[in-house]
C-alpha cells in the first residue's frame, strides 16, 4: 500500500527553492496521492504546490551539501548544514528542498523514492492511479470520450470519397488488440482479407486508412511490418489490402519505412522485415531513418541535461549538439514533408510503417496530416488528430511516459515519441505562426498531461486496455477539461488566419530552433514573455473594438446623413444630395 | 520551398526607398546579359539575367524585371573568383550586411574586368565615400540636428555640485578623440586633467558618461601608461575625485575589460592597468572580453557557419559553436550586467577602460547605460546613447567598419555589430522594454557600414568635423525619424516596469538566440513563413487609422446633430438620438471596462490623436526624463472639438512630440459638410485590411515573402511593396491631417475625385507652415531653448 510507503507524512521548516527563488518556512505534506508544498509567497500568501507522484521523475539526495555544489545552485540560502533533497519533476521542473535535520531528509528521500518506484508505469496497478480517484471539479459542456467517433471521422471521409466503409471486424479487439473496435476500412475488402492481413502483419496491425487527401485523394495509410521473415512469405490478402488503398490506380505508391535498412535486415531474421518488391508491384520503397526507444530517450535526457547545466563548464551548444535532439526533430520535419510532398505534388498514397506502428510510424502520419490538412491545424482538428493517430491507434502513453529526462528506467520502454511530435509541432507552429488556431499552451498542456495528470486521457496503453478498466466511466477525459470556453480560451492564437494551403516548411538545419518555452520554461524567468503575450492580445483586440467601433459610427453616420437629406429635400438646404454611392 | 532568394537585397526600407525608387542612375558603366545567379541553399535553382554596374551600385535584374538584387558598393566587403565552371566564370561578391551572392559570368573577359572595375571602385579616401554623392528622395532634407552632448548631460542633472562640464578641450589638444566638452569631477583641477591625459593612452583620461539617480557614476578612460612600475600623482588625484563625487561610497571599481593576460602583457609596452597600491580605495576588476581581432575571426567563422551549404544539425550547431560568437556576445553582456550591479546595487562608482578604451569601453558603457536607465531603451534615447558613447568619444567606425581602402583591414572588427546583437539579445528577453524594433538595430549595422549617411564617417568627432559631413551629407537619424512607424517596436509597453526600470538580468549560455534575421536575412527561406512582428506592426498601424478616423466619424456626426438640432427637427426625433447616442456610449464604457481597452467617447475633450500624443510622450520613460518633455497640450485643444477655434494657432510652433504631428482639425469648424465630402471621406479609408499572409505577390508583380515589410493601403486596405505605396496624400477620413500610406493607384482615383480639390486646397492653406516645420528637425522645443540658454 502506498501508506506504507510513507515514512515520514510531514517535514516543516524547510526551505523550498526552483530555479528562480527560494521560499523559507515551508512545509512537505506526503498524501494518498499527491506531494504538497505549501510555501509563502512575497506577498504573504501561502500557496500550495501540488505534485503528483505520476510526476516525480527522480531524486537526489545532496548529504551533506558540498559548498562546491551550492555554490552553483542560484539562491542558495546561508544556512550552516542542510540536507538538501533535489526533486526532477516529468514536467522538466526542479525543486529543492533543503531540509535542517538529517533524520527528516533521510525519511523524506527514501519516502519519495519509494513512491516513484511504485509508479512504475509497467508494474503498477493502472486503477491506482490519481486519475481514478479524481472526481471532477468542473461542468462538462462536452465529454471528451465522445467528442471523436469513428462516425464523425467516417462522415467526413465521405464528403470526399464513397470507398470506405466502417467495419466491426475487431468487434472485441478480437483481431487486433492495439487497435479500436470500429476502424474504416476500403469497401472492396471484406472482413475475411483484413483478418488474414492482420495475422501477416505485427501485432496484428493490418494496414489502416489515417488521412484521405481532398485534392489528390490520395492517401495515408500506416500499419506494422510485414511478417515476412527469413524465407519470405507472403500474403495475398494483404496485398489485396494494401492495393485497395491504392486510391489513384495509375500511379505507384511509396511504402515509406522508418527504419534503416540493416534494422529492417535484421528484423526480417527475426520473422519480420518489408514488403518485398515482387509482391508488392504497386509500390516503391523508400526508407528514412528515425530512432526511437532507448536512442530518442537518452536523447531527450541529454538534452534536458544541457538545458538545466548552470555550471558553464561545457559549452551550451556543444552539448545541445551532443544530445542530438535536434537532429531528431529535423530527421522527423523531413520525413513528414516527404509524406506530404507524395500526397500533394506527387498525388499517390503512401503506407508508413516501423517495425511496430504505435511509434515513429504515429509520428510521421500525424505531421504529415498537420501539413496537409488545414482541419489539424484548428484546436478541434488538432485534439482529434491526437485521438484518432496517438490514442486510438494505441500508442502506448503509459509505458513510453513513465519516465521522462531525468530518471532512470528499468526496463526501457521510455521513449519521448509524443514529446518530439510536439516538438515538430511546435516548429511548424513558430515558422507559421498565423495558420494554427492554438498557441504553444495548447502544446505544453498537452506534453504536461501525457506525462502526468489528473485526466485518465493519456493513462492506457490502448483502447483495449481502456475498456479493461472501464477509463471512460472511472476517469475523466481530457478533452472535457480542455474544452471549456474559459481553458479553450487560452489556448488561441490572436493572429490565427485560417490557411487552406499544404505548409511547406524549412528543414534546414538554421531553421530549427529549441523550444525554450518548454524546455526552459522553469529555467529562464518567464514573466516577460507573458508581458509580451498579454500585449499581442490586447493589440489584436483594440484593432478589433475599434473596427467594430467605426462600422458603428459610420452607420450611424449614414442614418444622420439620410435625416439630413429628408430635410435638405423638405426646405431646399445648403446640403447637396448624394452622388457616389458610399461604401461601408 | 522558396526558389526566389535574392528578390530583395535592400530588404531595408532605408535602401528600399531610398535608392530602388531612383531610375538605375544614368552612369552605367558596364552591362553582362545572361549571368546566372546561383542559390545558395538550391543550386539547381539559377536566375539568369542581366548586370549592370553603375558608379554606385552594382544591379542583377531578372529577366521578368520581377526581382532585382541591388547591391551598393561600399557595403560590398569582398569579390573572389571561383573556379571556372562550364556555364562561365562565377564571382563570389560578399557584403557588409551579409549578402552572399554566386554570380556566373558567361564571357570569362567580362568577369575580368568586372572584377577589377568592382576592385577599382572602392573608395580610396574620404572624399570618395558615397555619402558625398548620396541624392536622398525628396522627402529627406539635408538638415542636421544639433546634436547636443550637453542636452544628455543636462538630462542626468550635470553639472551639478559633483560633477562639472570642462572646455578643455575645445580645441581637440587634451585628447583628439574626445569630444569637445568633456564631464569631469568638479574638484578635479586643470592640471589634473592635463596631468591624467598625458599618463594614459592617446590621451583619453578619465571623463564622465553616466550618472545614475543614486549618484553613481559610470567614467571611461583609455588603459594607464603604467608599465611596470610608472605612476601619476595627477592620474590618482583625479580618480579620488571621481571616487569622492559619490557620496554614497567609501570605494570604486576599475573594470578593466580586457583578459588579465591581454592587460598584462600590454605592461611590457609600457601600458598596462592600474596598480591598486597607487590608487587607495578601489577595487579592480578583470572582465574578459577578447580583443577586436578574435572578434574578427569569431565572425568570419560565423559567417563561414552561415555559408554552410545544407549542413546537417550536427555540422551547423558545431559549427557555431566552434565561431565562439555566441559566447564572446555574452562575455560583452555579462561586464555590463556587472556594472550595472556594481551601479545599481552597491552603489559604487565604476571606471572603464580596455586598452584604448573605444571598443570594449564602449561596448561597456553603452550596454549598462543601456540596462541602468529606461530612458536609452526609447528610440530617441538609443540615438543619444549612440552619440554619446559612440560617436563623441571616438569608436573609430570607418576603421572598424573598413570605409575606404586605406584603412588597415587588420582595423576592421564587428564591435559595433556585438553591440546591436546584445541589444538584440535583451530585446528577445524583455519583448515590452524597448521602443524600437530588430528592423532599427539591422538598419543601424546596414548604415554604419553603407556611407550612405554622413553620421559614421570618420573615426572621430574630430574627422567628421573637418569632413564637414553635417554640410555635405544627410543624416541617417533624419532619415530615421522620417520613417519612424517602421522602425517601432509594436510590442513596447510603456507602462512596463521592464521599460521603466533597471534591468538586471540572468544571462547563461542557453538564453542567447542565434540571430537569424540579421545573418540569413536574404536567405528568406530559413526565415519564419510568417512573421509575427510584422502583423503586429500592420494591426497597430491598422489602429492608428481606424482611431483617427474614428475621431473624424464622430465629429461629423456632432455636426450633422447640430445642423438638424438647428434646423429644429421636431423635438421627439432628436430625443430618439440621443438616446441612442446615450447607449452607445454606456456600451462603450461597458467595453472599456472590461477589456481595459481606451476607446475614444464620444464627447470627451481630448481626441484620440491627443490620446495618442500622450502615449508617445510616455513612451520615452523615466523620471528623469520629465524634465525635458514639453508640458501637457493646453486644454484648449477641446475648443478646436466644439468648433470655436478662436485663438487656436498651431502656426509656429514645433511640434510637440517629436514623431507625431500635431493636432489639427481638417476643415473650417464652420464648414457644414456635404454629402459628398462625407462620401469621400468615407471612402478614402478601408475597414477591414488584407493580411499580410494572403497575397503572393504585390501589384507590381513583386513577389512578397514573409522577411519583406509589406504594407497595407490606407485607403483600399491591400497590401503593397514599398515601391507602390505613396506617402503624400492628406486622406480626406483623417482626422487628423497625417500623411498616409496609399497606394497608386488610390492615389491617382482620390487625387482626380471632384470633392478632393477643395479639400487638398483647405489642407494647404492651413498646413504649409506646418509641413514646414515638420521636416524641420523636430527636436523637442525646451531642448532648443535649454541648448540656448547653456550658450
Amino acid at each position: 500500500m502506498v501508506t506504507d510507503l510513507i515514512k515520514i507524512p510531514c517535514v516543516r521548516n524547510l526551505v523550498f527553492r526552483d530555479h528562480l527563488q527560494a521560499y523559507p518556512e515551508s512545509i512537505i505534506n506526503v498524501t494518498l496521492h499527491n506531494v504538497i508544498v505549501t510555501h509563502k509567497q512575497p506577498d504573504g500568501n501561502y500557496k500550495e504546490l501540488w505534485i503528483f507522484y505520476t510526476n516525480m521523475d527522480a531524486i537526489q539526495p545532496k548529504f551533506p551539501m558540498k559548498t562546491e555544489f551550492r555554490s552553483q545552485l542560484p539562491l542558495s540560502p546561508s544556512l550552516a548544514s542542510v540536507y538538501t533533497i533535489v526533486l526532477r519533476l516529468k514536467t522538466l521542473e526542479t525543486c529543492y528542498f533543503d531540509v535542517p535535520v538529517l533524520d527528516d531528509a533521510i525519511k523524506l528521500a527514501e519516502s519519495l523514492d519509494a513512491l516513484i518506484a511504485n509508479t512504475d508505469g509497467l508494474t503498477c496497478d493502472v486503477t491506482f492511479l490519481f486519475p481514478f480517484c479524481f472526481s471532477r471539479d468542473f461542468d462538462v459542456i462536452q465529454d471528451g470520450w465522445t467528442a471523436f467517433s469513428v462516425e464523425s471521422e467516417y462522415s467526413r471521409l465521405q464528403a470526399i470519397s464513397d470507398e470506405w466503409r466502417i467495419s466491426d471486424v475487431n468487434k472485441d479487439f478480437a483481431i487486433c488488440e492495439t487497435y479500436p473496435e470500429r476502424l474504416v476500412v476500403p469497401k472492396s475488402i471484406s472482413d475475411d482479407y483484413l483478418k488474414r492481413s492482420a495475422a501477416f502483419r505485427a501485432h496484428n496491425r493490418f494496414p489502416l486508412l489515417c488521412y484521405l487527401h481532398k485534392s489528390s485523394k490520395s492517401c495515408i495509410i500506416r500499419s506494422s511490418q510485414p511478417l515476412v521473415g527469413p524465407s519470405v512469405r507472403r500474403c495475398k490478402e494483404d496485398e489485396s489490402v494494401v492495393n485497395a488503398m491504392l486510391t489513384q490506380r495509375n500511379k505507384k505508391g511509396w511504402i515509406l519505412d522508418t527504419r534503416h535498412p540493416n534494422i529492417i535486415k535484421s528484423a526480417q531474421s527475426k520473422g519480420g522485415g518489408c514488403e518485398p518488391d515482387q509482391y508488392y508491384a504497386l509500390w516503391r520503397r523508400l526508407n528514412w531513418n528515425l530512432e526511437k526507444h532507448n536512442l530518442l530517450q537518452e536523447s531527450f535526457m541529454k538534452l534536458m541535461d544541457a538545458c538545466i547545466d548552470q555550471s558553464e563548464k561545457d559549452r551550451w551548444l556543444s552539448k545541445l549538439e551532443g544530445s542530438n535532439w535536434l537532429l531528431h526533430v529535423k530527421e522527423t520535419l523531413k520525413t513528414a514533408c516527404t509524406v506530404a510532398q507524395t500526397i500533394d505534388c506527387e498525388e499517390t498514397s503512401v503506407l508508413v510503417h516501423g517495425s511496430d506502428g504505435w511509434d515513429t510510424t504515429l509520428l510521421v502520419t500525424s505531421l504529415a496530416q498537420i501539413l496537409l490538412d488545414p482541419d489539424c491545424r484548428t484546436i478541434t482538428g488538432f485534439e482529434a488528430l491526437i485521438e484518432r493517430e496517438w490514442i486510438q491507434a494505441g500508442h502506448p502513453f503509459r509505458t513510453r511516459c513513465t519516465r521522462s529526462a531525468f530518471g532512470r528506467s528499468s526496463h526501457g520502454y521510455e521513449s519521448p515519441i509524443f514529446t518530439l511530435f510536439l516538438d515538430c509541432t511546435w516548429q511548424l507552429l513558430q515558422q507559421f505562426a498565423c495558420s494554427f488556431e492554438f498557441n504553444d499552451t495548447l502544446l505544453i498542456e498537452l506534453f504536461e498531461h501525457a506525462y502526468s495528470s489528473k485526466f485518465g486521457t493519456f493513462i492506457f496503453n490502448n483502447e483495449k486496455e481502456k475498456k479493461k478498466y472501464n477509463g471512460i466511466k472511472q476517469t475523466v477525459s481530457l478533452w472535457s477539461y480542455f474544452n471549456r470556453p474559459e481553458i479553450l480560451h487560452t489556448f488561441l492564437n490572436p493572429f490565427y488566419e485560417p490557411n487552406p494551403n499544404v505548409l511547406w516548411p524549412s528543414v534546414a538545419a538554421p531553421s530549427i530552433v529549441l523550444w525554450r518555452s518548454l524546455y526552459l520554461r522553469f529555467y529562464e524567468n518567464q514573466t516577460p514573455q507573458r508581458e509580451a503575450w498579454d500585449e499581442y492580445l490586447l493589440i489584436k483586440e483594440k484593432e478589433m473594438q475599434l473596427r467594430s467601433y467605426v462600422n458603428k459610427l459610420r452607420q450611424e453616420l449614414l442614418e444622420l446623413e439620410r435625416k439630413c437629406t429628408e430635410k435638405a429635400s423638405n426646405t431646399t438646404s445648403i446640403i447637396k444630395t448624394e452622388k457616389d454611392p458610399v461604401t461601408i | 520551398m522558396n526558389r526566389q532568394m535574392f528578390h530583395e537585397v535592400f530588404k531595408q526600407i532605408s535602401s528600399r526607398i531610398d535608392q530602388l525608387k531612383q531610375v538605375p542612375s544614368p552612369t552605367t558603366q558596364f552591362q553582362v546579359e545572361n549571368v546566372r545567379l546561383t542559390d545558395r541553399f538550391n543550386t539547381r535553382q539559377q536566375i539568369i539575367g542581366t548586370l549592370y554596374l553603375t558608379a554606385t551600385h552594382l544591379i542583377f535584374i531578372d529577366p521578368e524585371g520581377r526581382r532585382e538584387t541591388w547591391i551598393l558598393h561600399s557595403l560590398i566587403s569582398s569579390v573572389d573568383k571561383l573556379p571556372t565552371t562550364q556555364q562561365g566564370c562565377p564571382l563570389r561578391v560578399r557584403t557588409k550586411h551579409f549578402l552572399s551572392a554566386e554570380l556566373t559570368i558567361p564571357k570569362e573577359r567580362d568577369c575580368a574586368d568586372l572584377y577589377t572595375t568592382l576592385n577599382q571602385l572602392k573608395p580610396d579616401s574620404y572624399e570618395k565615400l558615397y555619402c558625398f554623392l548620396y541624392q536622398a528622395p525628396n522627402y529627406l532634407e539635408k538638415i542636421w540636428d544639433p546634436f547636443l552632448l550637453a542636452t544628455e548631460y543636462m538630462r542626468m542633472g550635470v553639472p551639478n555640485a559633483d560633477w562639472k562640464v570642462e572646455d578643455g578641450n575645445s580645441n581637440f589638444d587634451l585628447c583628439d578623440t574626445y569630444p569637445p566638452l568633456i564631464y569631469v569631477p568638479a574638484m578635479a583641477t586643470k592640471a589634473m586633467l592635463i596631468g591624467s591625459s598625458k599618463f594614459r593612452s592617446r590621451g583619453r583620461l578619465p571623463v564622465l558618461t553616466y550618472l545614475h539617480p543614486n549618484g553613481a557614476s559610470i567614467t571611461r578612460c583609455s588603459q594607464p601608461l603604467s608599465g611596470f612600475s610608472a605612476r601619476c600623482q595627477e592620474d590618482e588625484q583625479l580618480l579620488q575625485c571621481i571616487l569622492k563625487a559619490n557620496p554614497h561610497s567609501t570605494t570604486m571599481y576599475i573594470i578593466d575589460t580586457r583578459p588579465r593576460i591581454n592587460a598584462v602583457a600590454n605592461r611590457a609596452a609600457g601600458k598596462g592597468y592600474e596598480n591598486e597600491d597607487y590608487y587607495s580605495n578601489i577595487q579592480f576588476k578583470f572582465c574578459p572580453i577578447d580583443n577586436i581581432h578574435v572578434m574578427r575571426g569569431s565572425l568570419q567563422k560565423l559567417l563561414e557557419t552561415c555559408e554552410m551549404k545544407n549542413p546537417t544539425m550536427n555540422q551547423y550547431l558545431s559549427a557555431l559553436d566552434d565561431s565562439f560568437w555566441l559566447q564572446h556576445i555574452k562575455a560583452v553582456l555579462d561586464a555590463a550586467i556587472l556594472i550595472t550591479r556594481a551601479i545599481e546595487i552597491e552603489k559604487k562608482n565604476v571606471l572603464i577602460h580596455c586598452s584604448d578604451g573605444w571598443d570594449r569601453t564602449a561596448q561597456c558603457c553603452s550596454l549598462s547605460s543601456l540596462l541602468l536607465c529606461p530612458y536609452y531603451r526609447s528610440i530617441h534615447g538609443f540615438r543619444m546613447l549612440i552619440e554619446k558613447e559612440w560617436l563623441s568619444f571616438g569608436h573609430k567606425f570607418s576603421d572598424r567598419c573598413g570605409h575606404t581602402t586605406t584603412s588597415d583591414s587588420k582595423e576592421q572588427s564587428p564591435v559595433f555589430l556585438q553591440f546591436l546583437e546584445a541589444v538584440w539579445q535583451l530585446s528577445q528577453i524583455y519583448p515590452t522594454a524597448f521602443e524600437f524594433n530588430e528592423r532599427f538595430l539591422i538598419s543601424l549595422h546596414d548604415h554604419s557600414h553603407s556611407c550612405q549617411y554622413g553620421n559614421f564617417i570618420g573615426n572621430c568627432e574630430k574627422d567628421r568635423l573637418d569632413l564637414c559631413v553635417k554640410e555635405r551629407t544627410y543624416s541617417f537619424w533624419n532619415f530615421i525619424l522620417q520613417n519612424i512607424n517602421d522602425f517601432k517596436n509594436p510590442l513596447f509597453r510603456p507602462q512596463s516596469p521592464y521599460a521603466n526600470e533597471v534591468l538586471l538580468p540572468t544571462i547563461t549560455s542557453q538564453t542567447l538566440k542565434f540571430w537569424l534575421n540579421m545573418y540569413h536575412r536574404f536567405e528568406s527561406a530559413l526565415l519564419p513563413k510568417e512573421n509575427i512582428s510584422n502583423t503586429l506592426t500592420r494591426l497597430v498601424d491598422h489602429t492608428t487609422s481606424l482611431s483617427d478616423h474614428a475621431q473624424l466619424l464622430e465629429k461629423r456626426i456632432r455636426e450633422l446633430r447640430s445642423t438638424l438640432d438647428a434646423d429644429q427637427i421636431t423635438l421627439s426625433s432628436s430625443a430618439t438620438t440621443t438616446s441612442n447616442e446615450d447607449a452607445d456610449d454606456s456600451d462603450i464604457e461597458k467595453g472599456n471596462q472590461s477589456n481595459k481597452i481606451c476607446l475614444p467617447e464620444f464627447d470627451s475633450g481630448l481626441s484620440d490623436v491627443d490620446l495618442c500624443q500622450t502615449q508617445q510622450r510616455d513612451s520615452i520613460p523615466s523620471k528623469m526624463n520629465r524634465i525635458l518633455q514639453p508640458p501637457p497640450p493646453p486644454p484648449s485643444f477641446s475648443d478646436v472639438e466644439s468648433g470655436f477655434s478662436g485663438d487656436y494657432s498651431p502656426r509656429g510652433k514645433i511640434p510637440l512630440s517629436s514623431f507625431i504631428l500635431p493636432h489639427q482639425s481638417s476643415l473650417d469648424m464652420n464648414d457644414i459638410p456635404t454629402l459628398e465630402r462625407i462620401a469621400l471621406e468615407l471612402n478614402s479609408i478601408a475597414l477591414d485590411w488584407r493580411s499580410y499572409n494572403a497575397p503572393v505577390h504585390c501589384d507590381c508583380s513583386l513577389p512578397f515573402d514573409s522577411a519583406q515589410r509589406k504594407y497595407n493601403c490606407w485607403r483600399c486596405g491591400e497590401n503593397f511593396c514599398t515601391r507602390c505605396i505613396e506617402r503624400s496624400i492628406h486622406l480626406p477620413g483623417l482626422y487628423s491631417n497625417s500623411l498616409a500610406p496609399v497606394c497608386k493607384t488610390c492615389a491617382r482615383s482620390i487625387k482626380s475625385s471632384p470633392s478632393f480639390a477643395d479639400f487638398s486646397a483647405l489642407v494647404k492653406s492651413k498646413s504649409t507652415d506646418f509641413i514646414r516645420s515638420q521636416t524641420a528637425m523636430k527636436l523637442s522645443r525646451s531642448m532648443v531653448d535649454q541648448f540656448n540658454t547653456l550658450r
